[in-house]
C-alpha cells in the first residue's frame, strides 16, 4: 500500500478532544472503565480490540449517542455532555456511518448538499461542483448515481466529503472496512489521509491489525473495557498489538473427547462456496460426526449468516449461491422446519429474541421443542408426557428451577440458555450448530454447557460451535476454523492452537 | 380527469414523503359540498367561494398533518379516521342543506368559466391541472422543499442527521395535499354542482392506483409529478375504454383493483432488486476491426525490444507515484504530476531537491508551460487548470456546451488527458471520455465507443470549443512544428490523426499514422523536426479478437467482476520517434522493465529525454543528443520536502 | 443465444445444477499463502524440468525438456537427451528407469544412456502423451495417456476443445502385455499407487482426483471441484499423497470455455502462444494476455490478481481431505509446479515455470 504518511508528527501540544476517566456500564457490566483517550488534529488515531472491548462505546460517547456514567468528554478545552447526536454534530463531531446518513433515492451530488440545499437547483451546476469537489479529494464516485446503487466504499467517501463540507473537527470511522474489497480499502485509506491532512482528528476503529498498522498514526488497544496501551504506531509490532488484545485470566477446562472416540471418515455436512449478499463470499467447510468444529472469527465474518443458511432460516441464493450437502445429498431449505426434519438444529445466539417463548413455562418450552422436531404431531397433548419429557431434560441439563412450571423468563441467564439447549436437543438432532451459546451466562453454567456440547458430539452428533470467545473455542473444539470477511481463511488443529494464533489468522 | 390528476399530484407528494393519505376522497366530497353551499345558498362572490373551498381543503389537510407530523400518529390509521370524519361532516351538511339546494340555480360568469371555460385552447380545469403539474414538478425535483420531502421519505434518519425539520416537512405535505383537494373540489363543484354526499366515495382508491401505476413508490422517496400525471392518464384511459365498451360502471373498480394488486406486488418485489440491477456497470461494447499487429519480436524490425532505456537515471525515485507527464521551466527545473493529486518540482543539478509545487487533487496528466511560464495542467476528472509561477491554481476549462441531441449530459470535461499550447496562446487538449471518469480509463479501452473529443480553450475569450467530436479515446496532443496543424492520438484504435488549424486545409482531418503495435498515449515534439510517441500498452491478439465480438464482451462484463476482464497488455510499452512525414525512425524500450514499466510520456529538453509513466515510481532521464553526455548523474540521494 | 436463456431458466428452476458459473475458492487447508517462496532451492540450472523420481540409492532423477538428469547430493550429470521431450519418469522395483517421451511412448533408460522403447501403443492407438507413470512392486506399470487426439505441446488446444480423450493403460513389465483400463479421461495428469489394489488418478480438465480399484475396475471420485489444474500425485507419509497443480483456474478462462463461437475463432485464427488460458509461467512480455486485475503498479502485481500461472503443492488423505498446502501466488516465479515427491521427511517440488527444484522438510 502506498500511503503518503507525513514525515513530521502532528503537534502533540493540544488535543482537540479528550475522554478523561470515562466509565459506562450496561446492566451492571462495565463496557468501558476509567478510559483516558486524547485526540489530536491532523492525526489518525486507531482503536483496536476484540469484540466487546469497548470500542463502540467510546465512539458513541464521543458522538453523543450515549452518556458517560462517570468521567468527562472534553472538546476544545470545554467539558461536554451531549444529550442527542445532533448536538455533537453541531459541535463538529461526526460519526461516519456505513449507510444511514445518506438518502438512498437521491444522487451523490444531491446528497453532498444535504443540509444546505440550494433554493432552486440547476443540476448541471450541482453536478459539476460535486464532481470537482470529489475529484479534488481523489474520490472516484460517479456524481450522477443514486446512492442506493453505489458500493459501501463510495458511500463512505461521500460521507467523508460531507464531513469536509461541514468542517468537522473529529470524524469517527466505526469498522468502515468490514465489507470492502482490497482496492476499495486502499481508496478509503487515501481519503482518510486527505481528511487528516486538512486538520481533522480522525478516529479509526477496526479489528484488522493490518489496516491499523497501515493507516494509523497512533493506536489505543482496548481489552475488556480498559485501555491497555496508547502508543505511536511505529513503536509497536503486530505481535505487541495481538499480545495486548488477548490474554485473559479466565481459563476454561478443556473438554477433550474420550480416548477411544472415533470421528467419522466421511463428512456429514459439506458446505461449498456459499455466497450471500456482501457478508458471505464463498465460505466452504466440512463437519464430521462425533467432532466439535469451532468456527472463530470476528463479528461480521459471516459465520451466523452461514449458520442461518444451513439451518434454513434464510434461503440460499439460487445462482452462485454455492452448495450444501448433507450426507452427500444436496439440500436447500426454504423454512427451518425442513431443516429440523432432516435433523439440523440451530441454537440461536440471541435467546431473548428467538430462543424461547417467554410467556410459557420451562416444561412447555421443552415440550414444544420435542413436538417441533418430531415428524407427526399428536392431536391431543398430554400434560403427563409434557412433564416427563421436561423432567428428563431438567435432570440431564441440570436446569435449576424451583419447578418445571416456572416461567422461563424468571430463570437466570445460564438456566435460560440451558432451556434453549434442551429445546433444541430433544429430537436427538444429527447436526447441531451452537451460536454464541454462553453469552451472558454465569461462569458455573458455562462449564456445564460446555460439557453438554461435548456430550452431544460424543453421542454421535455433528457439532458446529460458533463463538467469538477464544477461550471457549479452545476449550471445546476438536478442530478450529477461522472465518474472515465471509470466508474460512485458516484451519487449525486443536493441538498447538493458541488464542494468539487464532487471532492472527482472524485479523491477517 | 383533471380532478383526479390534481388529487394524484397531491397524493404523490405525500407518498414521496413516506406517508399516505386515504382521506382525500372524503375531503373531496366535503370541499365539493361546501363549495356548492357557498355558491348557491350563501350566494357569495365566486372568488370568495374559491378561497373558502381551497381553505377547507387546507384545514382538512392541516388536521391530518398536525396529527401525523406532530403527534406522530400512523398515517394510514389517521387518515382513515379523518376519512370517516370528513364523510360524516359532509353527510351532515347534506342533511341540512339538501332541500335548500334543490332549488336556487345561480348563473355566474366566473363560475361558468371554471366549469366550461377555456384556457389556451383547453378546458379550464385541465389547463389548471397542467400548470399545477408543472409547478409541482419543479418544486419536487429542483426546489429545496422538494429535496426535503424526498429525503424525509427516503430515509428519515438521514434527513434528521442532515438537520432537516422532519415535523414541518411532513406537516407541509399534508397541507399541500389538502390544498390540491381544495382546488380539485372547487373545479368539481363548478362543473357538476352535485350536492350529494356520495361525491368522492372510493376516489382515494382510484387516485392511489393512478400513483402506483405511474411509478410512485409506496415506500417513499421515489416519485415525480410526471409519474403521477402518467398514472392519471393510464387510469383515465382504462376508465374511458371500459365506458366505450359499454361495460357496467361497477366493472371499473374491479379492473382497477386487479391492476393495483399486480403493480403493488411488482413494486414490492422489484424494489428489492432495483439496487442490485442498478449496480451493474453500464457499458455497451462496440465493434472494432483492427489491422494485424506488427510483430515486435521479429529480429531486425524497427520495433524490436531493446534495453536502451533501462539505464536511465532516476529522478524522485520512490517519492513520486505515477508521474504521467513531465515539463521543464525556463530555469531547468523539472515538474511532474503525481496520481495522488499533486505536482512535484525537482531542482538542483541532479534534481536532488524535491518539493510539492501544488496540491491540485484529481489525477494530473498532461503538463505544458505556456509563454508566460504558467503551468497548464490537464487533470483527469477535473478539467484544464493553470498554476502560475507562485503556485496559485485556477480552473481554465471544466465544461463545454452540452450537445443538445445527447441524452446523457456530456458538458463536463471528464478525462482531460494531454494538452499543448499553440503560439497564439490557444490550448488544445483532449477529453478522452464523456462517459468514464479519471482513473477508469481501462473501461474506455474496453468499450471502444467514440466517447471522446478534442477541445480548444481560447484564453482571450475564455471559451472552450469542441474541435473534433466522436474520437475513440483521444489522448496525446501536439501542435505541429509549423503551427499549422494539431496532431492528436487515438489510443484505442492505435492511430494518430492530424487536424489543420490554419492554411488552406483548415478544419480538415486526415490520417497521420495508423496501425501502431501499441496504444498511443502522449505526443511531443522532438528536436529534429519530428515527434515522440509513447504507448500506454501493447496490443494482444486475443483482446483484438474480443473487439470483433461485442456480444462476448457484453456477457463478460455482466458475468465477471471487473478484475477478471481481458484487456490489452497495459504492463509494458515503448517510445517511438516518427518524422513529420509519418515514418518510424527509432524505437526505445526498457526491455528489463526494471526502471520503467510503462512509458506513457516523454519530454525532450536540451538533448535529454525525460521519461514518465502512469504506474512508475520515478522520472527517468536518458541522453539522446549527439555527442557525449555533458552532466551524467552521480546518483546522489534525493531529499524531499513533503 | 437461445441456449443461454434456457440455461439460465434451468438454473433458476433447479438450483443445484448450475454448471460452470463459478470456480471454487482456495480456503480451509487450501488457503493461499506464500510458502513455496520459502522453499530451499536444490537445483536451478536445469531448464524446464517436468517430472521427478527417486532411485533406490536416494538419487534424484529429473526429467524435462533438456533430457534426464541425475542429481546425487551436489553432483549433477546428464543421463540422456532424447530427441523428443521427456514428460514423465518412474522407477521400477529393480531400480529400472522408465521415461515417458512425447510422441514416442514409454522408454526404458539404462544407466549407460541407452533407450529402449517398451510401449508405444495400446489398443491400436499410439501412446503419444505419457503424462505420468507409476509402477507397483509386482511389476505392473500404469501410464496415463493424456490425450489420444492432441499432442503434448497442444495442451492448450485440448483444454479449449473440452478434450476428454485420455486413457489409463496397464502394462505388465514381465509379459509385455498392455491393456487399456480406462478411457475418456479429461487430460489425466497424475497416477500413483495407493495400495496393492488401488491407484489414485488426477485429471486436469475435470479438476478432480479419484481412487481407482484395479481388480474391480471401478473408480470413485475422491474430490472434484478443485480450484486449480492437478498435475502429478505421489506418496506422502502416513498413507497420504502429495498433489501438485500446474496452474490455477481462472474465471475468465472458464467463461471462455462457455463461449463456443469465440473459442472457435480463437483456435482457428490466433497462434497458440497468444491464447488465454493457464500457463506454466507468467512472462510479463508485451504480447501476454492481461486481465485488468493483473495490471502492475510500480512493476509489482498484487498477490490476489487473477492467475495466469500458479504454484501449488498440497497433501491429501485417502478420503480426499486436504490438510496442508504450499502456494506461490501471482508475482512469484515459482509457478508451474508439476511434480512433488517425499523421501525421508523431505518434500521435493519441481517448478517448471521457474526452472527450479525446491525442497522443504515436512513433518508428518
Amino acid at each position: 500500500m502506498n500511503i503518503n504518511r507525513p514525515d513530521t508528527q502532528s503537534q502533540l501540544s493540544n488535543p482537540v478532544a479528550q475522554i478523561v476517566a470515562g466509565t459506562k456500564a450496561y446492566a451492571g457490566v462495565n463496557a468501558i472503565e476509567g478510559v483516558n483517550i486524547a485526540l489530536y488534529g491532523g492525526e489518525i488515531h486507531a482503536l483496536v480490540g476484540e469484540n466487546g472491548a469497548g470500542k463502540s462505546t467510546i465512539c458513541k460517547v464521543m458522538s453523543g449517542a450515549v452518556k458517560l456514567d462517570t468521567g468527562e468528554f472534553i472538546l476544545n478545552g470545554v467539558s461536554r455532555m451531549y444529550q442527542h447526536p445532533s448536538e455533537a454534530l453541531s459541535d463538529g463531531v461526526m460519526m461516519v456511518y456505513q449507510e444511514t446518513s445518506l438518502v438512498p433515492s437521491m444522487t451523490v451530488a444531491q446528497n453532498l448538499r444535504l443540509g444546505h440545499e440550494p433554493m432552486f437547483t440547476q443540476f448541471r451546476r450541482l453536478n459539476t461542483a460535486a464532481r470537482q469537489q470529489l475529484q479534488s479529494l481523489n474520490f472516484n464516485v460517479p456524481v450522477n448515481s443514486y446512492v442506493s446503487a453505489i458500493g459501501s466504499a463510495h458511500k463512505q467517501m461521500v460521507e467523508i466529503a460531507k464531513a469536509l463540507n461541514r468542517k468537522a473537527q473529529i470524524v469517527i470511522f466505526d469498522e468502515p472496512t468490514a465489507t470492502l474489497s482490497p482496492e476499495e480499502k486502499e481508496q478509503l485509506f487515501i481519503s482518510m489521509r486527505s481528511l487528516a491532512r486538512s486538520g481533522t482528528a480522525v478516529v479509526f476503529v477496526s479489528h484488522a491489525l493490518e489496516e491499523c498498522l497501515a493507516i494509523g498514526d497512533r493506536v489505543t488497544v482496548l481489552r475488556d473495557g480498559v485501555v491497555q496501551i496508547t502508543e505511536e504506531i511505529g513503536r509497536l509490532t503486530r505481535a505487541d498489538l495481538v499480545r495486548h488484545m488477548v490474554g485473559r485470566n479466565v481459563e476454561y477446562i478443556r473438554h477433550a473427547p474420550p480416548a477411544d472416540h472415533k470421528v467419522a471418515d466421511e463428512p456429514t455436512l459439506v458446505v461449498e462456496g456459499i455466497t450471500f449478499g456482501t457478508l458471505l463470499r464463498g465460505m466452504s467447510f466440512s463437519a464430521y460426526a462425533g467432532e466439535v468444529v469451532g468456527i472463530a472469527g470476528l463479528v461480521g465474518s459471516g459465520r451466523t449468516e452461514a449458520a442461518h443458511i444451513i439451518a434454513g432460516f434464510v434461503k440460499r441464493n439460487r445462482i452462485n449461491g454455492g452448495r450444501i450437502l448433507l450426507n452427500g445429498r444436496p439440500i436447500r431449505y426454504r423454512v427451518p422446519r425442513q431443516a429440523l426434519h432432516d435433523g439440523i438444529v440451530y441454537v440461536t445466539e440471541d435467546r431473548k429474541v428467538n430462543g424461547f417463548f417467554d410467556t410459557m413455562s420451562v416444561s412447555r418450552n421443552i415440550f414444544i421443542g420435542a413436538m417441533a422436531s418430531s415428524r407427526w404431531l399428536p392431536v391431543w397433548t398430554r400434560t403427563r408426557s409434557e412433564r416427563t419429557i421436561a423432567a428428563r431434560f431438567v435432570e440431564r441439563f441440570k436446569i435449576r428451577a424451583t419447578s418445571t412450571s416456572v416461567k422461563v423468563i424468571e430463570l437466570s441467564g445460564g438456566n435460560q440458555q440451558k432451556v434453549v439447549l434442551a429445546k433444541a436437543l430433544t429430537g436427538s438432532p444429527k447436526v447441531i450448530i451452537f451460536d454464541e451459546p454462553t453469552r451472558g451466562v454465569d461462569v458455573g453454567a458455562i462449564e456445564e454447557i460446555h460439557k453438554l456440547i461435548r456430550d452431544a458430539a460424543t453421542s454421535g452428533a455433528t457439532v458446529i460451535l460458533i463463538s467469538s470467545y477464544l477461550p471457549e473455542i479452545l476449550a471445546v473444539s476438536d478442530r478450529i476454523l477461522v472465518a474472515q470477511a465471509g470466508r474460512i481463511v485458516a484451519e487449525l488443529p486443536i493441538q498447538g492452537a493458541t488464542e494468539e494464533s487464532i487471532m492472527f489468522a482472524a485479523v491477517h | 380527469m383533471a380532478e383526479i390528476g390534481l388529487l394524484c399530484l397531491g397524493l404523490t407528494v405525500v407518498l414521496v414523503a413516506g406517508g399516505i393519505d386515504v382521506s382525500i376522497g372524503a375531503m373531496y366530497g366535503l370541499v365539493n359540498m361546501v363549495a356548492v353551499i357557498m355558491y348557491r345558498e350563501a350566494r357569495l362572490p365566486v372568488s370568495v367561494v374559491a378561497v373558502i373551498a381551497i381553505g377547507t381543503g387546507l384545514i382538512c389537510g392541516a388536521l391530518n398533518g398536525l396529527m401525523i407530523a406532530y403527534l406522530r400518529t400512523r398515517p394510514f390509521i389517521t387518515t382513515l379516521v379523518t376519512l370517516l370524519l370528513f364523510r360524516s361532516i359532509t353527510e351532515y351538511l347534506e342533511q341540512i342543506y339538501s332541500s335548500k339546494l334543490a332549488t336556487g340555480i345561480r348563473d355566474n360568469g366566473a363560475w361558468s368559466f371554471l366549469s366550461s371555460g377555456q384556457v389556451l385552447g383547453m378546458p379550464t380545469a385541465f389547463g389548471m391541472y397542467l400548470i399545477v403539474g408543472l409547478i409541482i414538478h419543479l418544486v419536487l425535483s429542483r426546489m429545496r422543499f422538494g429535496w426535503r420531502v424526498t429525503a424525509v421519505g427516503s430515509s428519515r434518519t438521514a434527513a434528521r442527521r442532515a438537520g432537516m425539520n422532519l415535523k414541518s416537512t411532513t406537516f407541509s405535505v399534508y397541507l399541500l395535499s389538502g390544498g390540491m383537494v381544495g382546488l380539485a373540489g372547487l373545479l368539481q363543484a363548478a362543473r357538476l354542482e352535485q350536492n350529494s354526499s356520495g361525491t368522492g366515495i372510493g376516489l382515494e382508491f382510484t387516485v392511489l392506483t393512478a400513483a402506483v401505476l405511474g411509478g410512485v413508490s409506496l415506500t417513499g422517496g421515489r416519485g415525480t409529478a410526471a409519474r403521477a400525471m402518467i398514472g392519471t392518464l393510464i387510469v383515465a384511459v382504462i376508465g374511458q375504454g371500459l365506458a366505450l365498451k359499454n361495460y357496467n360502471s361497477s366493472v371499473y373498480p374491479i379492473v382497477l383493483a386487479i391492476v393495483l394488486l399486480f403493480f403493488v406486488t411488482i413494486d414490492l418485489k422489484w424494489g428489492k432488486n432495483r439496487n442490485r440491477a442498478l449496480q451493474k456497470i453500464f457499458m455497451v461494447p462496440g465493434f472494432l476491426r483492427m489491422a494485424p499487429i506488427p510483430d515486435v519480436r521479429e529480429p531486425g524490425s524497427i520495433w524490436a525490444i531493446n534495453n536502451r532505456l533501462s539505464d536511465s537515471k532516476a529522478i524522485g525515485l520512490g517519492i513520486v507515484d505515477g508521474p504521467e507527464d513531465v515539463a521543464l521551466d525556463r530555469e531547468g527545473r523539472l515538474y511532474c504530476g503525481d496520481r495522488r493529486g499533486m505536482i512535484w518540482r525537482f531542482s538542483g543539478d541532479e534534481f536532488e531537491h524535491g518539493e510539492v509545487f501544488a496540491h491540485v487533487g484529481g489525477q494530473p496528466l498532461g503538463l505544458v508551460f505556456d509563454a508566460d511560464q504558467n503551468l497548464n495542467v490537464a487533470i483527469a476528472g477535473m478539467g484544464l487548470y493553470q498554476i502560475n509561477p507562485s503556485g496559485e491554481i485556477s480552473a481554465l476549462s471544466t465544461e463545454v456546451k452540452r450537445s443538445w441531441y445527447k441524452i446523457v449530459d456530456d458538458s463536463a470535461v471528464r478525462m482531460a488527458d494531454d494538452l499543448d499550447v499553440a503560439n497564439d496562446g490557444k490550448v488544445y487538449f483532449s477529453d478522452a471520455s464523456t462517459r468514464f471518469g479519471g482513473t477508469e480509463f481501462f473501461l474506455e479501452v474496453m468499450e471502444t465507443r467514440p466517447n471522446g473529443r478534442l477541445l480548444c480553450y481560447d484564453p482571450a475569450t475564455k471559451k472552450t470549443t469542441v474541435v473534433v467530436k466522436n474520437c475513440l479515446f483521444p489522448n496525446g496532443v501536439v501542435v505541429s512544428h509549423d503551427q499549422q496543424s494539431v496532431l492528436f492520438a487515438s489510443t484505442v484504435p492505435c492511430r494518430i490523426d492530424r487536424i489543420w488549424i490554419a492554411g488552406p486545409k483548415k478544419g480538415k482531418i486526415e490520417t497521420f499514422m495508423e496501425d501502431f503495435p501499441g496504444l498511443v498515449d502522449n505526443l511531443n515534439r522532438s528536436s529534429d523536426g519530428g515527434y515522440w510517441v509513447a504507448f500506454a500498452g501493447m496490443r494482444t491478439p486475443t483482446f483484438e479478437l474480443t473487439l470483433r465480438h461485442p456480444a462476448f464482451r457484453r456477457r463478460m462484463i455482466k458475468t465477471l467482476p471487473i478484475d477478471e476482464w481481458l484487456e490489452q497488455n497495459l504492463n509494458s510499452s515503448c517510445l517511438v520517434k516518427v518524422t513529420e512525414e509519418g515514418e518510424v525512425i527509432d524505437c526505445l524500450w526498457d526491455g528489463t522493465r526494471k526502471s520503467h514499466q510503462v512509458l506513457t510520456s516523454m519530454r525532450e529538453h536540451n538533448g535529454y529525454l525525460y521519461l514518465g509513466g502512469l504506474t512508475n515510481n520515478r522520472v527517468g532521464r536518458v541522453w539522446v543528443g549527439s555527442g557525449p553526455e555533458p552532466h551524467p548523474f552521480i546518483d546522489k540521494k534525493v531529499e524531499a520536502n513533503v | 443465444m437461445k441456449n443461454r436463456t434456457l440455461q439460465l431458466v434451468g438454473e433458476l428452476l433447479r438450483p443445484n445444477t448450475s454448471k460452470r458459473r463459478s470456480i471454487p475458492v482456495f480456503d480451509g487447508a487450501m488457503s493461499p499463502n506464500d510458502d513455496l517462496d520459502d522453499f530451499e532451492i536444490v537445483e536451478n540450472a536445469i531448464t524446464e524440468p517436468e517430472d521427478l523420481a527417486m532411485l533406490k540409492g536416494g538419487e534424484l532423477l529429473i526429467a524435462g525438456k533438456s533430457g534426464i538428469h541425475i542429481l546425487a547430493g551436489s553432483k549433477k550429470e546428464i543421463l540422456v537427451t532424447p530427441s523428443n521431450e521427456v514428460i514423465s519418469i518412474a522407477v521400477g522395483p529393480n531400480n529400472q528407469i522408465f521415461a515417458g517421451i512425447a510422441d514416442v511412448g514409454v522408454v526404458q533408460i539404462g544407466f549407460d544412456g541407452s533407450q529402449e522403447v517398451v510401449l508405444n501403443s495400446s489398443g491400436g492407438q499410439p501412446l503419444r502423451v505419457p503424462s505420468s507413470m507409476t509402477i507397483t512392486p509386482e511389476g505392473q506399470l500404469f501410464v496415463t495417456d493424456a490425450s489420444t487426439v492432441h499432442r503434448w505441446d497442444q495442451r492448450p488446444r485440448d483444454l479449449m476443445t473440452n478434450g476428454a480423450s485420455g486413457r489409463l493403460i496397464q502394462f505388465d513389465l514381465s509379459s509385455g502385455k498392455s491393456t487399456e483400463i480406462m478411457s475418456e479421461l479429461a487430460w489425466p495428469s497424475g497416477i500413483c499407487v495407493a495400495s496393492s489394489d488401488q491407484l489414485v488418478l488426477a485429471e486436469s480438465w475435470a479438476h478432480q482426483i479419484s481412487m481407482f480399484d484395479i481388480s474391480r475396475g471401478s473408480r470413485t471420485v475422491l474430490k472434484s471441484g478443485l480450484a486449480a489444474y492437478p498435475a502429478r500425485v505421489n506418496l506422502a507419509s502416513g498413507g497420504r499423497f502429495w498433489l501438485t497443480f500446474w496452474a490455477a483456474r481462472n474465471r475468465f478462462v472458464e467463461f471462455v470455455l462457455t463461449e463456443d463461437e469465440f473459442r472457435k475463432e480463437m483456435i482457428e485464427t490466433i497462434p497458440q502462444e497468444f491464447w488465454i488460458g493457464p500457463a506454466i509461467r507468467s512472462t510479463n512480455e508485451p504480447w501476454e494476455p492481461m486481465q485488468i486485475g493483473g495490471m502492475r503498479h510500480h512493476n509489482k502485481v498484487k498477490p490476489w490478481s487473477p492467475p495466469r500461472s500458479y504454484g501449488l503443492c498440497a497433501r491429501f488423505n485417502k478420503n480426499g481431505r486436504f490438510d496442508t498446502s504450499f502456494h506461490a501466488r501471482a508475482g512469484s516465479i515459482r509457478h508451474g509446479t508439476t511434480a512433488g515427491i517425499e523421501k525421508d521427511g523431505v518434500l521435493y517440488v519441481v517448478s517448471r515455470g521457474g526452472s527450479l527444484i525446491m525442497s522443504k522438510e515436512v513433518a508428518s
